[in-house]
């Protein structure tokens, strides 16, 4: 199968080093403290934090939790396919917790918990890509201080050529894969996820364009959720008083 | 207006000149956004002008160290006694945060003569300051000032009782008294 046309085009239409379009949808979701819809081409993933609240009784390992939950009908194929998918986001769920445990001040996390799901609505390749950026989204959204905002971005390299956001046509392949969450202001990578056998030249090619990505990914991000704010001001009455906002 | 809304990580302003507040951090000399809103800056007397970053809309509700609290007392013991935050400042939680009022945080004076049974009882409510974010379980509270201790308590009766002074309560029924660690609450 050819994966980049001679014109420069890859199976959807894109170019190479070309995002599919991002839609992000804040604080959709009642009866959360937050909430986020990222829509990534056809990829669609729903995140919501409950939290941070009292932590029940009995010892917890982490006072975050992140779930992701990959839906029945988000995916087309056999059940064992389905069960895979389900294993991998259980695997991914860890390294974001980890990672949201990092980007969380511990004074907030000291005695209290927040929960952050996810569901995978539509899988499209750049599936856990998608399902970082909404955990994050919606973690702002909820108003919990965060370090920085991070983004994630899925690569390959097809055929020698370095694509960026795979879709679920090409992250089936059997060809070098790489996906990151990356901290902009630290310029550091929180998470990283390869696949597949590849040389050290592929994942410094693949961790370069990956974090470009991620860059616009993060514009894209601030973007939304700085938007929405100046919506909220916009709607809602002239700033609260000193008073009503200090506790 | 869209100029001063940030997200977190944004670098505002060096923290050599300016002191972080609410809904920001320091990091590498710079005071940073944590929270995404309006940056706002206020003069302060003398010292450094602070920056805070300003969110609309609902914000997380966690106790704070200093922070008046009030809280259900659930547990009684002589070392301890457990309670439920149920409000912070004046906003109430959706799931309460547990809290501990340790023997030696009941009252400022005469610490080693604080009965536990004579200062608190289960279902008492309890004006109380948060000392410290505590152990993984729970926050420490301290009711160790005049305005701070039992609030509200119901006797053996069931009536809510009267406070009669510091460390006492009458119940308007049978007129019994009972041992708490009164707060002076001023109207």
């Amino acid at each position: 199968m050819e994966f980049v046309s001679p014109e420069g085009l890859r199976l959807d239409g894109r170019r190479p080093k070309e995002l599919r379009k991002l839609r992000i949808k804040l604080g959709s979701l009642d009866g959360t403290d937050g909430s986020a819809f990222v829509q990534l081409g056809n990829t669609k993933v729903l995140a919501a934090v409950f939290g941070p609240r009292g932590a029940p009784t009995g010892a917890r390992s982490s006072a975050i939790s992140c779930v992701i939950a990959v839906s029945a009908i988000s995916v087309q194929g056999d059940r064992r396919s389905k069960e895979r998918l389900g294993r991998q986001a259980t695997e991914f769920s860890r390294a974001l917790t980890n990672a949201m445990e990092q980007l969380v001040p511990a004074d907030i996390l000291k005695n209290a918990c927040i929960d952050v799901h996810v569901q995978v609505l539509q899988a499209d390749g750049g599936l856990f890509a998608a399902c970082a950026n909404a955990a994050l989204l919606a973690l702002a959204n909820a108003g919990v201080p965060l370090r920085d905002i991070c983004a994630a971005c899925h690569t390959g390299l097809l055929e020698s050529t370095a694509l960026v956001d795979l879709s679920a046509q090409e992250s089936m392949q059997q060809a070098p894969q790489a996906a990151i969450l990356y901290e902009c202001r630290t310029q550091s990578i929180a998470i990283m996820q390869t696949d597949n056998k590849m040389s050290t030249t592929a994942l410094e090619e693949l961790l370069e364009l990956a974090t470009e990505g991620c860059i616009a990914l993060v514009t894209a991000m601030r973007q939304a959720l700085i938007s929405s704010t100046v919506q909220q001001l916009s709607t809602s009455a002239p700033h609260a008083s000193a008073a009503q906002r200090r506790d | 207006m869209s100029d001063q809304v940030v997200c977190p990580g944004d670098r505002l302003v060096s923290a050599a000149e300016y002191s972080a507040g609410h809904g920001t951090h320091v990091r590498d000399g710079y005071v940073c956004a944590s929270l995404v809103g309006v940056k706002q800056v206020t003069k302060t007397g003398g010292q450094k002008p602070l920056v805070e970053v300003i969110r609309r809309g609902s914000q997380p509700l966690v106790p704070k160290p200093g922070a008046a609290v009030t809280a259900k007392v659930t547990k009684v013991n002589p070392r301890l006694a457990s309670a439920e935050i149920l409000c912070i400042g004046t906003k109430p939680v959706d799931q309460p945060f547990n809290g501990i009022i340790r023997v030696q945080d009941v009252r400022a004076t005469e610490v080693d003569k604080v009965e536990m049974y004579s200062s608190f009882r289960p279902g008492d409510i309890v004006r109380a300051e948060v000392l410290s974010l505590g152990d993984s379980r729970s926050y420490y509270l301290s009711t160790a000032k005049n305005e701070l201790g039992v609030v509200y308590a119901k006797s053996v009766a069931g009536q809510p009782m009267v406070a009669i002074s510091w460390q006492e309560m009458q119940c308007p029924q049978t007129k019994a008294t009972e041992k708490r660690k009164v707060a002076k609450v001023t109207a």
